[in-house]
């Protein structure tokens, strides 16, 4: 599996919500990123199939609630070097 | 995108797109408990009434669209309303969906499924049109449809006491002030719509008959992208509801009918009334007389009515010139999306191209709140 750097991950992440990279940090909170919605979870799923072959359950992606929620997914799934 | 949401429900492909459906009339209690789980009780009282009225649930006897609705072990997890509408420019007309109503489980939000729903439809209308959006699915209009500019809101102030009396803190000052402000504006109310009223005979309609045909025609405009109405659908869409009741205006000019304004009065929260504007046709040879006329005329009767204001959310650009000159002040803290969709390669940059449009609140599901 590819693996990336966390400023790697908030970069895809800024792109899968259209977010500028500079205003996304691991404790950002789902609630305050409008792109994060059911079209950015849906982007999001789709960029984790493609990019790491990772299947986002629709429980999974409910309950990530900040990026750090996002980045510990991917470092758990060994997408993200530690 | 199917089998991706598919999958994070736990369905195959197949599945998901067999179990996203029209609702028929076995759906609607749970159309109706899907959507008092994710609102206030209060916001969707009659919910089931109005929900009847405005989609089809199995019966081409009522509605102008079918609820979608994705049921998943025998629940209602998610639905899109839609309403088929025509746009039209000229000789041009294109079937098309306008799509509201979206409601997703709580359980299976960030699913996508939201997304995946509206555009499912989207592609199976072939064209859509989406008309004001909350924050939550404006990001959602921005990716999935193109925008045309913004539609505008306007308000035209009746009563200041209550805007000065959060400005000025000096209850005396205050008073004085809304006094001046108040006697302002009623000259200026009696200086732009002076005159223009008697020309013209006022009556009230409770349903309109084939004599506004003749009117329907007269107000298109040539080179405007519009929803035609018709007969048919001004009385299903002002006399129909049960949950709104309008007031309609018609202006005759000697006993043919001019023009007409739909309006509603809308309780506000924080203060008194204020009067909606929400639909208007006018005859386009007569057309800034019929539009002065009967703006003066919903104005000196919300006056009347004691309300605080007019409001009013357009999109043309010809009528809110006018609305301007006659002191309607553009609010500046919303705005108003309107978006397009189509799978056509040709038509959506006809869609897009800078032309006038003509829409009403009449072509969205806003009145309601």
């Amino acid at each position: 599996m590819k693996t990336m750097t966390e400023s790697e991950a908030l970069a895809l992440l800024a792109e899968t919500f259209s977010e500028p990279v500079a205003s996304l940090r691991p404790d950002t909170e789902r609630a305050t990123i409008p792109g994060w919605d059911s079209m950015g979870a849906l982007m999001l799923m789709a960029e984790l199939d493609e990019r790491f072959s990772l299947e986002l359950t629709a429980e999974t992606s409910k309950n990530m609630q900040r990026i750090a929620d996002v980045l510990d997914y991917l470092r758990t799934h060994g997408a993200l070097k530690s | 995108m199917t089998s991706l949401v598919a999958r994070a429900l736990g369905l195959t492909p197949q599945q998901l797109l067999d179990r996203f459906i029209p609702a028929t009339a076995e759906h609607l209690a749970g159309v109706v408990a899907l959507r008092r789980t994710l609102n206030a009780a209060a916001l969707y009282k009659d919910d089931s009434a109005y929900l009847s009225w405005r989609y089809r649930f199995g019966s081409q006897e009522r509605g102008r669209g079918d609820c979608w609705v994705l049921v998943l072990d025998g629940s209602v997890c998610g639905m899109v309303g839609t309403e088929e509408v025509e746009l039209q420019r000229d000789d041009k007309r294109i079937a098309a969906w306008s799509t509201m109503d979206i409601a997703v489980d709580r359980r299976f939000e960030g699913s996508g499924l939201g997304s995946w729903m509206n555009q499912r439809l989207c592609q199976a209308a072939g064209c859509a049109l989406t008309i004001g959006s909350n924050d939550k699915s404006r990001n959602m209009i921005t990716r999935t449809f193109r925008r045309l500019p913004d539609r505008r809101s306007y308000v035209h102030p009746i009563r200041f006491e209550r805007i000065l009396g959060k400005r000025i803190g000096v209850p005396i000052a205050a008073h004085v002030a809304t006094w001046l402000a108040d006697a302002a504006w009623t000259l200026y109310r009696k200086l732009v719509f002076r005159g223009a009223q008697r020309t013209f005979e006022f009556r009230s309609i409770t349903r309109f008959d084939s004599t506004a045909a003749d009117l329907l025609r007269r107000a298109m405009e040539p080179n405007e992208w519009c929803i035609p109405r018709s007969i048919e659908f001004l009385n299903w869409r002002l006399f129909g509801n049960s949950r709104v009741r309008y007031t309609v205006t018609g202006a005759y000019d000697q006993g043919v009918l001019a023009g007409f304004m739909a309006t509603m009065a809308r309780s506000n929260q924080e203060g008194p009334d204020s009067v909606a504007l929400v639909e208007w046709q006018v005859d386009r040879a007569l057309f800034p007389s019929v539009f002065t006329a009967l703006c003066g005329h919903v104005v000196m009767q919300a006056v009347d009515a004691g309300a605080e204001s007019v409001a009013v959310t357009a999109y043309h650009e010809r009528s809110e010139r006018l609305l301007r000159r006659f002191g309607f002040v553009q609010r500046l803290d919303g705005f108003e999306t309107v978006a397009v969709y189509a799978t056509d390669e040709q038509l959506l940059p006809e869609l897009l191209a800078p032309a006038p449009w003509f829409l009403t609140e009449a072509n969205t599901d806003r009145d309601n709140l």
